[in-house]
């Protein structure tokens, strides 16, 4: 898997993915969106836990499916879900949802 | 190595080699033993026999990456979306490895293990490899798996190679007998 592009905020995330992961993959992709949403809500109810479990399956999953950088993410919205550190949970949040919007996955 | 192949060996040595070989012979050179080989895994789904795997994992991201690696496999997987289902599907069903999620809702990973071991120890019959499947990848968490009966270990996220690899390892005994 090789990620390329950085410097740019419009720069698009070239992530290559095992072709045998193509069907599953935009299901895998939307179900991340959904984290942001459940992350959201869970943020106004001061619900860490929740944000918790999530950046844990998120940290769980992501390299499975070729995406080490939600791996990434999802090991520190667990830990600032630990300290209950809202701030950093709403930086890391923004981060993935920018990853997402700039993420053009080639299947190989 | 037969006497045969090392004779043929030595002849198609060079200079250099030849010597090491001759001061080896005469305890002159320390070479490294040989590696013993190491057993043949099977190299394709077709020389693998249908093995029975109940998953007990409650994310539906992990349960799909699993199947899809296995998809090519003469594998029947079940599913178990949490430890509850997972314990009453391994008691009515019959099982050749279960892949055991630890974290899981209403009964996590340990718990679940730790109901089929005993169930396993009061009906007397050998013990199901069982693998857990954990997002933790501290030692502690790992002897905490192992202290609940389980078999192995893997770390998410889960590669193809890794599991493949495990579960050959951990039913290859199964395939002998």
């Amino acid at each position: 898997m090789i990620q390329k592009g950085d410097a740019k905020q419009s720069e698009k995330i070239v992530v290559q993915v095992d072709a045998e992961l193509e069907d599953i993959v935009p299901v895998f992709l939307e179900n991340r969106c959904g984290d942001i949403k459940a992350m959201s809500l869970a943020l106004e109810q001061s619900d860490y836990e929740t944000v918790r479990i999530l950046g844990h399956t998120m940290k769980g999953v992501g390299g499975g499916y070729g995406f080490d950088a939600i791996t990434d993410m999802g090991q520190s919205i667990e830990q600032a879900a630990k300290k209950k550190d809202s701030e950093e949970i709403r930086k890391l949040k923004g981060e993935l949802s920018t990853y997402l919007e700039r993420v053009e996955v080639v299947f190989e | 190595m037969s006497k045969r192949r090392s004779a043929i060996q030595i002849m198609a040595l060079g200079r250099s080699e030849l010597f090491l070989a001759i001061s080896s012979a005469l305890g002159l050179t320390k070479v490294d033993a040989e590696e013993p080989s190491p057993v043949a895994k099977p190299t394709t789904f077709e020389d693998q026999r249908a093995l029975r795997i109940l998953l007990a994992e409650d994310s539906q991201d992990n349960r799909l990456l699993i199947q899809s690696y296995l998809k090519k496999a003469p594998y029947r997987v079940d599913i178990a979306e949490n430890g509850e289902i997972a314990v009453e599907k391994f008691i009515s069903g019959e099982y050749d490895l279960v892949l055991m999620d630890v974290q899981m809702p209403k009964m996590d990973g340990y718990a679940a293990t730790k109901m089929i071991r005993k169930w396993e120890g009061e009906q007397r019959v050998s013990a199901t490899p069982i693998i857990a499947l954990t997002a933790h990848a501290l030692q502690e968490d790992i002897l905490m798996s192992l202290d609940a009966g389980c078999t192995a270990h893997l770390t998410k996220p889960i590669m193809k190679a890794t599991l493949m690899e495990a579960i050959y390892e951990h039913t290859e005994s199964s395939v002998m007998a």
